[in-house]
């Protein structure tokens, strides 16, 4: 079975593909401090910064469908915690009602929290997404080995990224093989069926991480990963940074108004 | 211990750690350049006896390999010289691509970038997968994986190949094209497997094991027409 559903576009060919992993894993961040340091209400920032992550997306020529449909996964996330923020900041009423004794207002003040939060967490996730989806796995890994990230960091997501896949064709095959032989019955059976096959994936994994780390010292691995640099920085990767770092720096500067 | 001898195992009894019989006095010496077939029924042991040749598996037994006595000491040197293919390609290959599991020996070493990647070209070279550098082990066909698999032992230069069932689950035109890959490869070979017709082919002595000791050694012609001594360990054709 074949699936690729992290970086599934990541083998594409564009400009944003082609820079070094390092340039875009630290424009990243860059982008979404800035994002989130910006005031409340600066919407002409926003709108910019719209603008400028809309225009990166455009140029990496990441299906457009594609990459709003990944954008909106952060929606219920952000209004579970902030959705009851209208209702509770202090303010002017936009709208009232009482249910009894209860007097229930949202405020102007409170909605303009909501929105803010929203939109901060939509364009954040915007640029991760750009991010996980112009580089392939390996090299995003490459990249944050050499920024710094501990060893241990990298070879856990190597293999969580390695394995995950292993792991979801198996879930397939148990479910395949448990409804093949007409699963139904009562809510408790069910779950209970439920149950064994989480335990038996438990151990199945739990016994190929063992095989594993046989195969890894029948090659002679010593607790050590070996390390071999392979990413360099070119041309692009420079004028992509001076380029983003004017972009991002001097609108903050000319329209930043508390 | 003449020079000549690969593997020299005195008196290995083994039993896992739940208590369950693993292996019992199995005495085995396997020659350099030989091509020994390790044939059994499911569960008699053979990738227990395997993982004793570099040991990941350990006991008190006289082991040696290679001139090399089974010690802590050793253990760096004798995985070097050991190539050990395991059964589920999935568990060997465990980079995000293919050079990276191939380098992945190599590297363990110490040896130089240079030295790596021009090993990891020849490994690769081998077996036919060229090419595949960059790709990632996981969209690979399962013949594909057995191939990398060996590759990535290849690259150590390993002076004994020990492989566990390299034709499982592989297609008859897959098996076709293993087994005459893996009759190129100029090694002492070790292949577990209870593909009779791989053994035939590659193999010139078949060691059978049941129940965690050996119960027939000698010539794979004579072991393999004695249809008697199959059927009564569970490998007849019929």
């Amino acid at each position: 079975m074949k699936h690729s559903f992290i970086d599934q576009y990541s083998d594409l060919n564009s400009f944003i593909h082609r820079l070094d992993p390092r340039t875009k894993l630290l424009a990243c961040p860059a982008f979404i401090l800035l994002v989130v340091l910006t005031p409340a209400g600066n919407w002409k920032l926003f709108i910019f910064y719209l603008c400028v992550i809309a225009i990166l997306i455009l140029v990496s020529r990441l299906p457009l469908l594609y990459v709003l449909k990944r954008s909106l996964i952060i929606f219920p996330f952000v209004l579970m915690v902030a959705v009851f923020i209208p209702f509770f900041k202090q303010g002017q009423a936009v709208w009232s009602y009482a249910i009894g004794v209860w007097h229930i207002s949202v405020t102007y003040e409170g909605l303009l929290v909501l929105a803010n939060v929203l939109i901060k967490s939509w364009l954040s996730m915007l640029s991760l997404i750009l991010l996980s989806s112009s580089t392939r796995m390996a090299d995003l890994l490459e990249g944050m080995k050499q920024l710094g990230t501990p060893k241990i960091f990298i070879l856990i997501i190597s293999f969580m990224y390695r394995y995950l896949f292993i792991l979801a064709d198996q879930v397939i095959r148990m479910s395949q093989a448990r409804d093949s032989r007409n699963f139904g019955g009562s809510r408790s059976h069910q779950f209970r069926t439920l149950g064994n096959m989480i335990g038996t994936l438990f151990i199945r994994s739990y016994e190929r991480g063992e095989r594993v780390y046989a195969a890894m010292l029948a090659r002679g691995y010593n607790g050590e990963m070996p390390v071999m640099k392979k990413l360099n920085f070119k041309s692009p990767d420079a004028y992509f940074s001076l380029v983003m770092a004017v972009l991002l720096i001097c609108p903050a500067i000319l329209w930043w108004q508390p | 211990m003449t020079p000549d001898i690969a593997i020299q195992i005195h008196k290995l009894s083994y039993n896992y750690p739940d208590g369950q019989r693993g292996l019992k006095n199995v005495d085995l010496s396997v020659h350099r350049g030989e091509s020994v077939a390790i044939i059994g029924p499911n569960g008699a042991g053979k990738s227990t006896l395997l993982l004793h040749l570099n040991g990941i598996l350990r006991s008190s037994a006289d082991i040696e390999v290679c001139g090399l006595k089974m010690e802590d000491r050793n253990l760096r040197e004798i995985r070097k010289k050991v190539g050990m293919v395991f059964q589920d390609p999935e568990d060997q290959l465990f980079s995000l691509s293919v050079y990276d599991d191939v380098a992945f020996g190599p590297l363990n070493m110490g040896y130089a970038e240079k030295e790596v990647s021009g090993r990891v070209a020849v490994a690769l070279g081998k077996v036919g997968m060229n090419g595949f550098e960059k790709r990632s082990s996981h969209h690979l066909s399962i013949g594909e994986k057995k191939r990398v698999a060996i590759a990535t032992v290849l690259s150590l230069d390993p002076e004994l190949l020990v492989l566990d069932e390299p034709t499982g689950s592989l297609d008859p035109r897959g098996k076709g094209s293993l087994i005459s890959l893996l009759e190129a490869l100029p090694v002492t070979r070790i292949i577990a497997s209870h593909d009779l017709d791989l053994v035939g082919r590659l193999c010139s002595r078949t060691v059978l094991i049941d129940c965690g000791s050996i119960a027939a050694d000698g010539e794979t012609g004579a072991i393999l027409g004695n249809e008697a001594l199959l059927a009564a360990h569970g490998l007849a054709r019929n």
